[in-house]
Protein backbone atom coordinates (compact mmCIF):
# COMPACT_ATOMS: atom_id res chain seq x y z
CA UNK A 1 0.00 0.00 0.00
CA UNK A 2 1.50 2.98 -1.36
CA UNK A 3 0.16 5.62 0.96
CA UNK A 4 2.49 8.47 -0.15
CA UNK A 5 0.77 8.40 -3.33
CA UNK A 6 -2.53 8.38 -2.39
CA UNK A 7 -5.02 11.29 -1.90
CA UNK A 8 -4.59 11.69 2.22
CA UNK A 9 -8.72 12.01 2.11
CA UNK A 10 -8.72 8.81 0.46
CA UNK A 11 -9.02 5.65 1.91
CA UNK A 12 -6.30 3.35 0.61
CA UNK A 13 -7.13 -0.02 -1.31
CA UNK A 14 -5.98 -2.28 1.24
CA UNK A 15 -7.51 -5.12 -0.37
CA UNK A 16 -5.93 -4.13 -3.54
CA UNK A 17 -2.34 -4.24 -2.11
CA UNK A 18 -2.55 -7.08 0.24
CA UNK A 19 -3.38 -8.84 -3.06
CA UNK A 20 -0.86 -7.99 -5.08
CA UNK A 21 1.17 -8.59 -1.73
CA UNK A 22 0.10 -12.07 -1.94
CA UNK A 23 0.88 -13.08 -5.82
CA UNK A 24 4.09 -11.72 -5.47
CA UNK A 25 4.77 -14.38 -2.96
CA UNK A 26 3.56 -17.01 -5.06
CA UNK A 27 0.14 -17.39 -3.42
CA UNK A 28 -2.38 -16.95 -6.45
CA UNK A 29 -5.68 -18.83 -5.12
CA UNK A 30 -6.90 -17.44 -1.87
CA UNK A 31 -9.05 -20.57 0.00
CA UNK A 32 -12.81 -19.22 0.05
CA UNK A 33 -13.15 -19.67 4.37
CA UNK A 34 -9.53 -17.23 4.12
CA UNK A 35 -10.88 -15.14 1.86
CA UNK A 36 -14.19 -13.96 4.03
CA UNK A 37 -12.21 -14.17 7.21
CA UNK A 38 -9.52 -11.53 5.28
CA UNK A 39 -12.61 -9.39 3.75
CA UNK A 40 -13.62 -8.79 7.22
CA UNK A 41 -10.17 -7.84 8.32
CA UNK A 42 -9.56 -5.72 5.52
CA UNK A 43 -13.08 -3.72 6.08
CA UNK A 44 -12.35 -3.51 9.99
CA UNK A 45 -8.91 -1.88 8.76
CA UNK A 46 -10.21 0.22 6.34
CA UNK A 47 -12.72 1.71 8.99
CA UNK A 48 -10.55 2.48 11.59
CA UNK A 49 -8.20 4.31 9.08
CA UNK A 50 -11.41 6.51 8.28
CA UNK A 51 -12.16 6.45 11.94
CA UNK A 52 -9.07 7.90 13.54
CA UNK A 53 -8.68 10.46 10.68
CA UNK A 54 -12.23 11.76 11.45
CA UNK A 55 -10.59 11.91 15.13
CA UNK A 56 -8.05 14.25 13.84
CA UNK A 57 -5.21 11.74 14.66
CA UNK A 58 -2.10 12.76 12.94
CA UNK A 59 -1.54 11.25 9.13
CA UNK A 60 1.61 10.50 10.25
CA UNK A 61 0.09 7.91 12.91
CA UNK A 62 -2.57 6.68 10.98
CA UNK A 63 0.05 5.31 8.42
CA UNK A 64 2.11 3.91 10.59
CA UNK A 65 -0.68 2.35 12.50
CA UNK A 66 -1.87 1.26 9.44
CA UNK A 67 1.23 -0.07 8.00
CA UNK A 68 1.83 -2.08 11.60
CA UNK A 69 -1.41 -3.50 11.44
CA UNK A 70 -1.17 -4.60 7.57
CA UNK A 71 2.49 -6.21 8.18
CA UNK A 72 1.22 -7.98 10.65
CA UNK A 73 -1.89 -9.87 9.28
CA UNK A 74 0.02 -10.01 5.73
CA UNK A 75 2.71 -12.34 7.80
CA UNK A 76 0.14 -14.70 9.50
CA UNK A 77 -2.14 -14.64 6.20
CA UNK A 78 0.85 -16.19 4.24
CA UNK A 79 1.41 -18.51 6.88
CA UNK A 80 -2.01 -19.34 6.85
CA UNK A 81 -2.30 -19.77 3.10
CA UNK A 82 1.32 -21.40 2.03
CA UNK A 83 -0.28 -24.21 5.03
CA UNK A 84 -3.39 -24.61 3.43
CA UNK A 85 -2.74 -24.77 0.20
CA UNK A 86 0.35 -26.78 0.47
CA UNK A 87 -2.06 -29.25 1.70
CA UNK A 88 -3.69 -29.71 -1.75
CA UNK B 1 -23.42 -4.19 51.92
CA UNK B 2 -25.02 -5.33 48.61
CA UNK B 3 -21.95 -6.28 46.60
CA UNK B 4 -23.47 -4.95 43.43
CA UNK B 5 -20.60 -5.96 41.17
CA UNK B 6 -21.50 -8.89 41.94
CA UNK B 7 -24.50 -9.97 39.87
CA UNK B 8 -23.77 -11.10 36.49
CA UNK B 9 -26.98 -11.59 34.59
CA UNK B 10 -26.67 -14.86 31.91
CA UNK B 11 -26.13 -13.32 28.20
CA UNK B 12 -28.33 -15.11 25.84
CA UNK B 13 -26.85 -18.01 25.10
CA UNK B 14 -23.62 -18.50 27.22
CA UNK B 15 -23.35 -22.17 26.38
CA UNK B 16 -22.67 -21.24 22.63
CA UNK B 17 -20.61 -18.36 23.54
CA UNK B 18 -18.29 -20.41 25.83
CA UNK B 19 -18.34 -23.40 23.04
CA UNK B 20 -17.28 -20.45 20.33
CA UNK B 21 -14.62 -19.65 22.52
CA UNK B 22 -13.24 -22.95 23.00
CA UNK B 23 -13.52 -23.06 19.50
CA UNK B 24 -10.56 -20.89 19.04
CA UNK B 25 -8.47 -22.50 21.12
CA UNK B 26 -6.58 -19.13 22.43
CA UNK B 27 -7.19 -19.80 26.44
CA UNK B 28 -4.17 -19.86 28.19
CA UNK B 29 -1.80 -19.46 24.87
CA UNK B 30 1.23 -17.41 25.41
CA UNK B 31 1.91 -14.08 24.56
CA UNK B 32 2.23 -13.40 20.62
CA UNK B 33 3.15 -10.44 18.70
CA UNK B 34 0.31 -9.81 16.38
CA UNK B 35 -1.94 -8.68 19.48
CA UNK B 36 1.36 -7.35 21.57
CA UNK B 37 1.35 -4.91 18.41
CA UNK B 38 -2.46 -4.09 18.47
CA UNK B 39 -2.81 -3.38 22.64
CA UNK B 40 0.49 -0.91 21.72
CA UNK B 41 -0.78 0.37 19.34
CA UNK B 42 -4.55 1.17 20.95
CA UNK B 43 -2.12 2.16 24.44
CA UNK B 44 0.08 4.54 22.07
CA UNK B 45 -3.20 6.13 20.67
CA UNK B 46 -5.35 6.47 23.66
CA UNK B 47 -2.24 7.64 25.70
CA UNK B 48 -4.04 5.09 28.55
CA UNK B 49 -1.75 2.91 31.05
CA UNK B 50 -3.62 0.09 30.98
CA UNK B 51 -4.99 -2.06 27.38
CA UNK B 52 -6.15 -5.35 27.36
CA UNK B 53 -7.41 -8.14 25.00
CA UNK B 54 -9.49 -10.07 27.16
CA UNK B 55 -11.16 -13.27 27.37
CA UNK B 56 -13.70 -14.05 29.57
CA UNK B 57 -14.23 -17.81 30.43
CA UNK B 58 -16.87 -19.91 32.62
CA UNK B 59 -15.15 -18.54 35.74
CA UNK B 60 -12.38 -16.29 34.90
CA UNK B 61 -11.41 -13.11 32.68
CA UNK B 62 -8.02 -14.59 30.77
CA UNK B 63 -6.14 -11.83 29.18
CA UNK B 64 -4.48 -13.09 25.80
CA UNK B 65 -2.84 -9.51 25.67
CA UNK B 66 -1.96 -7.14 28.80
CA UNK B 67 -0.09 -3.78 28.64
CA UNK B 68 1.16 -1.76 31.79
CA UNK B 69 0.13 -4.41 34.51
CA UNK B 70 1.59 -7.83 35.57
CA UNK B 71 -1.52 -10.17 35.40
CA UNK B 72 -2.62 -13.60 33.54
CA UNK B 73 -5.85 -13.78 34.57
CA UNK B 74 -8.59 -12.52 37.57
CA UNK B 75 -11.89 -13.80 38.72
CA UNK B 76 -14.72 -13.08 36.43
CA UNK B 77 -16.45 -11.52 39.33
CA UNK B 78 -14.19 -8.43 39.06
CA UNK B 79 -13.83 -7.89 35.48
CA UNK B 80 -15.22 -5.01 33.89
CA UNK B 81 -15.25 -7.07 30.62
CA UNK B 82 -17.91 -9.41 32.00
CA UNK B 83 -20.39 -6.58 31.86
CA UNK B 84 -19.26 -5.51 28.47
CA UNK B 85 -19.97 -8.63 27.17
CA UNK B 86 -23.36 -8.41 28.48
CA UNK B 87 -24.35 -6.21 25.32
CA UNK B 88 -23.01 -5.16 21.83
CA UNK B 89 -21.74 -1.91 22.11
CA UNK B 90 -18.98 -0.51 24.29
CA UNK B 91 -19.03 -0.05 27.73
CA UNK B 92 -17.64 3.21 29.07
CA UNK B 93 -17.27 3.93 32.17
CA UNK B 94 -15.46 7.41 32.95
CA UNK B 95 -15.26 7.60 37.09
CA UNK B 96 -15.76 3.77 38.36
CA UNK B 97 -15.96 5.28 42.08
CA UNK B 98 -19.70 7.01 40.80
CA UNK B 99 -21.02 4.20 39.23
CA UNK B 100 -22.87 1.85 41.25
CA UNK B 101 -21.85 -1.09 39.09
CA UNK B 102 -18.58 -1.06 40.17
CA UNK B 103 -18.02 1.37 42.93
CA UNK B 104 -17.70 -1.34 45.22
CA UNK B 105 -15.09 -4.09 42.53
CA UNK B 106 -12.35 -4.71 44.61
CA UNK B 107 -10.33 -3.58 42.05
CA UNK B 108 -11.31 -0.23 42.16
CA UNK B 109 -11.27 -0.08 46.14
CA UNK B 110 -8.16 -1.72 45.82
CA UNK B 111 -5.24 -3.12 43.98
CA UNK B 112 -5.10 -1.58 40.84
CA UNK B 113 -7.46 1.22 41.50
CA UNK B 114 -8.95 1.63 38.34
CA UNK B 115 -11.16 4.78 37.58
CA UNK B 116 -11.82 4.75 33.73
CA UNK B 117 -12.80 2.11 31.72
CA UNK B 118 -13.57 1.67 27.92
CA UNK B 119 -14.36 -1.42 26.61
CA UNK B 120 -15.31 -2.48 23.16
CA UNK B 121 -16.46 -6.41 23.09
CA UNK B 122 -15.12 -9.11 20.89
CA UNK B 123 -17.52 -10.23 18.34
CA UNK B 124 -17.35 -13.16 16.56
CA UNK B 125 -18.58 -13.39 12.90
CA UNK B 126 -20.65 -16.01 14.57
CA UNK B 127 -22.05 -12.71 16.92
CA UNK B 128 -20.68 -14.64 19.97
CA UNK B 129 -19.42 -11.91 22.68
CA UNK B 130 -16.35 -13.54 23.92
CA UNK B 131 -14.52 -11.00 25.61
CA UNK B 132 -13.47 -7.21 25.10
CA UNK B 133 -10.31 -4.85 24.11
CA UNK B 134 -10.43 -2.44 26.90
CA UNK B 135 -8.26 0.78 28.05
CA UNK B 136 -7.97 1.70 31.67
CA UNK B 137 -6.96 4.54 33.56
CA UNK B 138 -6.10 5.34 37.04
CA UNK B 139 -7.91 8.65 37.00
CA UNK B 140 -11.44 9.82 35.83
CA UNK B 141 -11.43 10.33 32.43
CA UNK B 142 -13.76 11.01 29.69
CA UNK B 143 -14.57 9.06 25.94
CA UNK B 144 -16.10 10.17 23.38
CA UNK B 145 -18.28 8.79 20.46
CA UNK B 146 -14.57 8.60 18.33
CA UNK B 147 -12.97 6.89 21.54
CA UNK B 148 -15.42 4.12 21.42
CA UNK B 149 -15.76 3.87 17.35
CA UNK B 150 -12.11 3.71 17.19
CA UNK B 151 -11.86 1.12 19.78
CA UNK B 152 -14.35 -0.89 18.19
CA UNK B 153 -12.69 -1.34 14.82
CA UNK B 154 -9.58 -2.30 16.84
CA UNK B 155 -11.42 -4.73 18.38
CA UNK B 156 -12.88 -6.40 15.41
CA UNK B 157 -9.12 -6.56 13.95
CA UNK B 158 -8.52 -8.53 16.84
CA UNK B 159 -10.91 -11.20 15.78
CA UNK B 160 -9.91 -11.54 13.26
CA UNK B 161 -6.67 -12.18 13.77
CA UNK B 162 -8.16 -15.18 16.19
CA UNK B 163 -10.64 -16.16 13.06
CA UNK B 164 -8.00 -16.79 10.89
CA UNK B 165 -5.84 -18.56 12.92
CA UNK B 166 -8.97 -20.27 13.20
CA UNK B 167 -9.57 -21.76 9.84
CA UNK B 168 -5.88 -21.90 9.77
CA UNK B 169 -6.55 -24.73 12.13
CA UNK B 170 -9.73 -26.27 11.29
CA UNK B 171 -10.64 -28.79 8.86
CA UNK B 172 -13.46 -27.94 7.01
CA UNK B 173 -15.48 -30.83 7.07
CA UNK B 174 -15.81 -32.46 10.30
CA UNK B 175 -14.52 -28.68 12.22
CA UNK B 176 -11.73 -31.44 13.91
CA UNK B 177 -8.39 -29.60 13.94
CA UNK B 178 -6.35 -30.28 11.43
CA UNK B 179 -2.78 -31.51 10.60
CA UNK B 180 -1.26 -28.87 11.40
CA UNK B 181 -2.66 -28.48 15.20
CA UNK B 182 -2.08 -32.29 15.19
CA UNK B 183 1.60 -31.44 14.88
CA UNK B 184 1.70 -28.54 16.90
CA UNK B 185 -0.12 -30.74 19.64
CA UNK B 186 2.30 -33.85 19.65
CA UNK B 187 5.38 -31.00 19.90
CA UNK B 188 3.42 -29.65 23.18
CA UNK B 189 2.97 -32.81 25.23
CA UNK B 190 6.61 -33.74 23.99
CA UNK B 191 8.08 -30.30 25.31
CA UNK B 192 6.01 -30.50 28.60
CA UNK B 193 7.13 -33.81 29.82
CA UNK B 194 5.99 -34.69 33.45
CA UNK B 195 5.93 -37.77 35.58
CA UNK B 196 2.43 -38.88 33.51
CA UNK B 197 3.36 -38.39 30.14
CA UNK B 198 1.23 -37.34 27.30
CA UNK B 199 -0.55 -40.15 24.98
CA UNK B 200 -1.59 -40.23 21.01
CA UNK B 201 -4.25 -42.32 19.77
CA UNK B 202 -4.62 -42.65 15.72
CA UNK B 203 -7.91 -44.47 14.72
CA UNK B 204 -9.28 -44.93 10.94
CA UNK B 205 -12.60 -46.28 9.83
CA UNK B 206 -12.68 -49.60 8.85
CA UNK B 207 -14.02 -50.65 4.92
CA UNK B 208 -14.26 -46.71 4.52
CA UNK B 209 -13.67 -47.16 0.81
CA UNK B 210 -16.24 -49.23 0.58
CA UNK B 211 -19.34 -46.57 2.01
CA UNK B 212 -18.19 -44.22 -0.61
CA UNK B 213 -18.14 -47.15 -3.40
CA UNK B 214 -22.01 -48.57 -2.17
CA UNK B 215 -23.45 -45.20 -1.31
CA UNK B 216 -21.13 -42.07 -2.92
CA UNK B 217 -18.86 -39.32 -0.86
CA UNK B 218 -21.72 -37.83 0.39
CA UNK B 219 -22.11 -41.02 2.62
CA UNK B 220 -18.90 -41.34 2.93
CA UNK B 221 -18.89 -37.23 4.33
CA UNK B 222 -21.75 -38.09 6.59
CA UNK B 223 -19.82 -40.39 8.30
CA UNK B 224 -16.72 -38.60 8.68
CA UNK B 225 -18.55 -36.11 10.42
CA UNK B 226 -20.44 -38.43 12.58
CA UNK B 227 -17.46 -39.81 13.99
CA UNK B 228 -16.02 -36.29 14.46
CA UNK B 229 -19.27 -35.78 16.70
CA UNK B 230 -18.27 -38.94 18.39
CA UNK B 231 -14.73 -37.57 19.43
CA UNK B 232 -16.07 -33.90 20.41
CA UNK B 233 -18.67 -35.29 22.27
CA UNK B 234 -15.77 -37.41 24.39
CA UNK B 235 -13.08 -35.40 24.37
CA UNK B 236 -11.34 -34.98 27.48
CA UNK B 237 -9.75 -31.63 28.94
CA UNK B 238 -6.21 -31.24 27.63
CA UNK B 239 -6.76 -32.75 24.81
CA UNK B 240 -7.07 -32.31 21.00
CA UNK B 241 -8.98 -33.97 18.31
CA UNK B 242 -7.36 -34.52 15.16
CA UNK B 243 -8.44 -35.59 11.33
CA UNK B 244 -5.18 -36.39 9.77
CA UNK B 245 -6.02 -37.82 6.82
CA UNK B 246 -9.18 -39.52 4.29
CA UNK B 247 -10.57 -41.66 7.32
CA UNK B 248 -8.05 -41.15 9.99
CA UNK B 249 -8.56 -39.29 12.85
CA UNK B 250 -6.36 -38.77 16.23
CA UNK B 251 -6.59 -37.81 19.37
CA UNK B 252 -3.30 -36.71 21.19
CA UNK B 253 -3.78 -36.49 25.19
CA UNK B 254 -1.05 -34.14 27.77
CA UNK B 255 -0.37 -35.38 30.62
CA UNK B 256 -2.91 -33.61 32.30
CA UNK B 257 -5.99 -35.17 30.42
CA UNK B 258 -7.30 -36.72 33.32
CA UNK B 259 -8.37 -39.90 31.65
CA UNK B 260 -6.58 -42.97 30.04
CA UNK B 261 -5.99 -43.10 26.70
CA UNK B 262 -6.78 -46.92 26.13
CA UNK B 263 -9.75 -46.17 28.35
CA UNK B 264 -10.59 -43.52 25.65
CA UNK B 265 -10.29 -45.62 22.75
CA UNK B 266 -12.36 -47.93 24.08
CA UNK B 267 -14.96 -45.25 25.08
CA UNK B 268 -14.50 -43.84 21.14
CA UNK B 269 -14.69 -47.69 19.48
CA UNK B 270 -17.74 -48.43 21.44
CA UNK B 271 -19.63 -45.49 20.66
CA UNK B 272 -18.94 -45.71 17.10
CA UNK B 273 -19.82 -49.41 16.61
CA UNK B 274 -23.00 -48.17 18.53
CA UNK B 275 -23.65 -45.05 16.50
CA UNK B 276 -25.52 -47.24 13.40
CA UNK B 277 -24.29 -45.17 11.13
CA UNK B 278 -24.04 -47.03 7.99
CA UNK B 279 -24.91 -50.11 7.62
CA UNK B 280 -22.40 -51.88 5.01
CA UNK B 281 -21.92 -55.74 4.18
CA UNK B 282 -24.54 -56.37 6.95
CA UNK B 283 -22.47 -54.90 9.81
CA UNK B 284 -21.86 -51.67 11.52
CA UNK B 285 -19.62 -49.00 10.81
CA UNK B 286 -16.33 -49.50 13.04
CA UNK B 287 -13.26 -48.08 13.34
CA UNK B 288 -9.51 -49.68 14.67
CA UNK B 289 -7.02 -48.16 17.18
CA UNK B 290 -3.68 -47.30 17.62
CA UNK B 291 -2.40 -46.82 21.01
CA UNK B 292 1.21 -45.13 22.35
CA UNK B 293 1.98 -43.53 24.81
CA UNK B 294 5.08 -40.95 25.16
CA UNK B 295 8.34 -42.45 26.44
CA UNK B 296 11.83 -40.37 27.31
CA UNK B 297 13.34 -39.07 24.45
CA UNK B 298 10.92 -39.96 21.74
CA UNK B 299 10.41 -37.58 18.59
CA UNK B 300 7.21 -36.90 17.25
CA UNK B 301 7.78 -38.98 14.68
CA UNK B 302 8.77 -42.13 16.86
CA UNK B 303 5.27 -41.38 18.84
CA UNK B 304 3.33 -41.26 15.25
CA UNK B 305 4.94 -44.48 13.87
CA UNK B 306 4.40 -46.42 17.18
CA UNK B 307 0.62 -45.30 17.20
CA UNK B 308 0.66 -45.98 13.63
CA UNK B 309 2.44 -49.90 14.10
CA UNK B 310 -0.60 -50.40 16.67
CA UNK B 311 -3.19 -49.06 14.49
CA UNK B 312 -1.64 -51.38 11.82
CA UNK B 313 -1.26 -54.84 14.34
CA UNK B 314 -5.75 -53.93 15.24
CA UNK B 315 -6.01 -54.27 11.32
CA UNK B 316 -4.51 -57.42 11.17
CA UNK B 317 -6.37 -58.71 14.30
CA UNK B 318 -9.70 -58.48 12.64
CA UNK B 319 -10.50 -54.29 13.04
CA UNK B 320 -12.75 -53.28 15.42
CA UNK B 321 -10.09 -53.59 18.09
CA UNK B 322 -7.88 -51.47 20.02
CA UNK B 323 -3.49 -52.53 20.09
CA UNK B 324 -1.60 -51.03 22.35
CA UNK B 325 2.27 -49.85 21.53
Amino acid sequence: MNMAQNDPTEIPDVDAALQNALKKSGVNVVPPQVHEVTQRHLASLSKLVAELRAAGVDDGVVRNSTKILLQSYEEELLDVLLELTGDE
Amino acid sequence: MTASYLKRPKTNDEFGRQRALDELDILDTPKEEEFERITTLVKSIFGSPVVAVTLIDRHRQWFKSLQGLEVEETSRDVAFCDHTIREDRCLKVEDATQDVRFKDNPVVTGEPYIRAYLGAPLVTSDGYLLGALCVIDFAPRQFSTQDENILSSFADMVVSEMELRRVASVDELTRLSNRRVFNDSLSHIIAEGGEEPGALIIFDIDHFKKINDAFGHSAGDFVLQAVASIMKRTQPTDSVSCRIGGEEFAVVLSSDAGIDALDLAEKLRASIESANLVEIDGRQITASFGVARLRQHQSRQDLIDAADAALYQAKKAGRNTIVSA
